[in-house]
């Protein structure tokens, strides 16, 4: 095996995750190849930190320190909730306030014009008004009645 | 107490609840939450915001996963979303820098991030804390899995219920993040 192929196992040798026949022939690799040696050791120094690089002791004010932060969070919830519901009215009062101010705008748009109103006597022909003032002036007759009446 | 009377007790009087969920928790939580960000602080920070989190939501909780994987999945957003939220601030800080002369802000420089390093890495003379860089330059999913993995050591199948993934795709994105680390590694003690 050369120094490449040694390499390329070095961590999995480390880790001891290798065959036997492989882990053989990197120990004896490492035995005669100084460079190799110097960085397996190196390496091995790197993974052996890792294993090791935990916190064993825990800060005796964690939990005071953790109640603190949350009931200050708490706090500040109940603050949000109120101001969101604060501003919600708020925002839903100015809605409706610019509804009616926009409809009362709207509204002055389309007010009744009196010099545009027409009679609407004028535009009718003489005959329509002749046709009118007779038809309004003539008293409904019950057809059985001119029927009974023409028997008789 | 385990995690269903630990929920019915929670249900019942919530504070009280709430409290021996934390002390049951809160070491697994500011270890994950540290294997994302790498700095104490920072970790318990983030902690804090996860426990926030399960406050408000814990109603919602349906029970159909372990309790510890909602946790896992909670405390891993809250870190990813925390260093999103850093990477944007460096990067209006750069652009603060570049058009206001004047400005007091200080980008995070390379040579910076050594003191910034947490005190094991400078007590642990063995390493060099490229593996920190490293680790942070993994893709999304492989970072989440490995550090899942090595800070933790969760199982390949709780890891899987963490991400919402199948088991062989763990399984490949953990293999993935060791090639890659490698190789990031080797490249970086070759040219030292």
């Amino acid at each position: 095996m050369n120094c490449k192929e040694v390499e390329n196992k070095l961590i999995f040798y480390i880790e001891d995750e290798l065959s036997l026949e492989f882990r053989e022939t990197i120990s004896a690799h490492l035995k005669t190849c100084s460079s190799c040696n110097a960085l397996y050791e190196k390496i091995k120094a790197d993974i052996d930190f890792l294993h090791t690089d935990k916190i064993e002791q825990i800060n005796p004010g964690f939990y005071q320190k953790l109640e603190q932060k949350i009931k200050k969070s708490e706090k500040e919830q109940i603050k949000n909730t109120v101001k969101q519901v604060y501003f919600q009215a708020l925002a839903y009062a100015a809605a409706i306030i610019l509804a009616v101010f926009i409809g009362v705008a709207l509204g002055k748009e389309y007010q009744v014009n009196e010099e545009y109103v027409v009679d609407e006597n004028e535009n009718l022909s003489e005959f329509q008004l002749f046709a009118e003032s007779y038809s309004t002036d003539m008293s409904s007759e019950d057809i059985y009645e001119v029927i009974i009446t023409d028997n008789e | 107490m385990n995690d269903k009377k630990l929920i019915d007790l929670i249900e019942k009087n919530k504070p009280a609840g709430f409290k021996n969920l934390v002390d049951k928790y809160q070491r697994l939580v500011i270890n994950i939450c540290y294997g994302f960000v790498h700095n104490r602080q920072d970790a318990e920070d983030i902690a804090q915001d996860v426990f926030i989190e399960v406050y408000r939501s814990i109603e919602r909780f349906r029970r159909k996963s372990k309790l510890s994987t909602w946790l896992y999945r909670i405390a891993v957003n809250k870190s990813l979303n925390y260093i999103r939220d850093n990477k944007k601030n460096t990067w209006f800080q750069s652009l603060d820098i570049l058009f206001n002369e004047n400005t007091n802000a200080k980008v995070l420089e390379p040579e910076d991030s050594k003191n910034n390093m947490p005190d094991k890495i400078t007590e642990n003379k063995e390493t060099s804390g490229y593996i920190y860089e490293a680790i942070n330059a993994l893709p999304e999913n492989q970072q989440i899995a490995f550090t899942l993995k090595k800070y933790e050591d969760l199982s390949y199948k709780e890891i899987a219920d963490v991400m919402k993934l199948s088991l062989s795709s763990v399984e490949s994105l953990i293999f993935r993040a060791k090639k890659n680390l490698q190789k990031k590694l080797i490249e970086h003690y070759k040219n030292l």
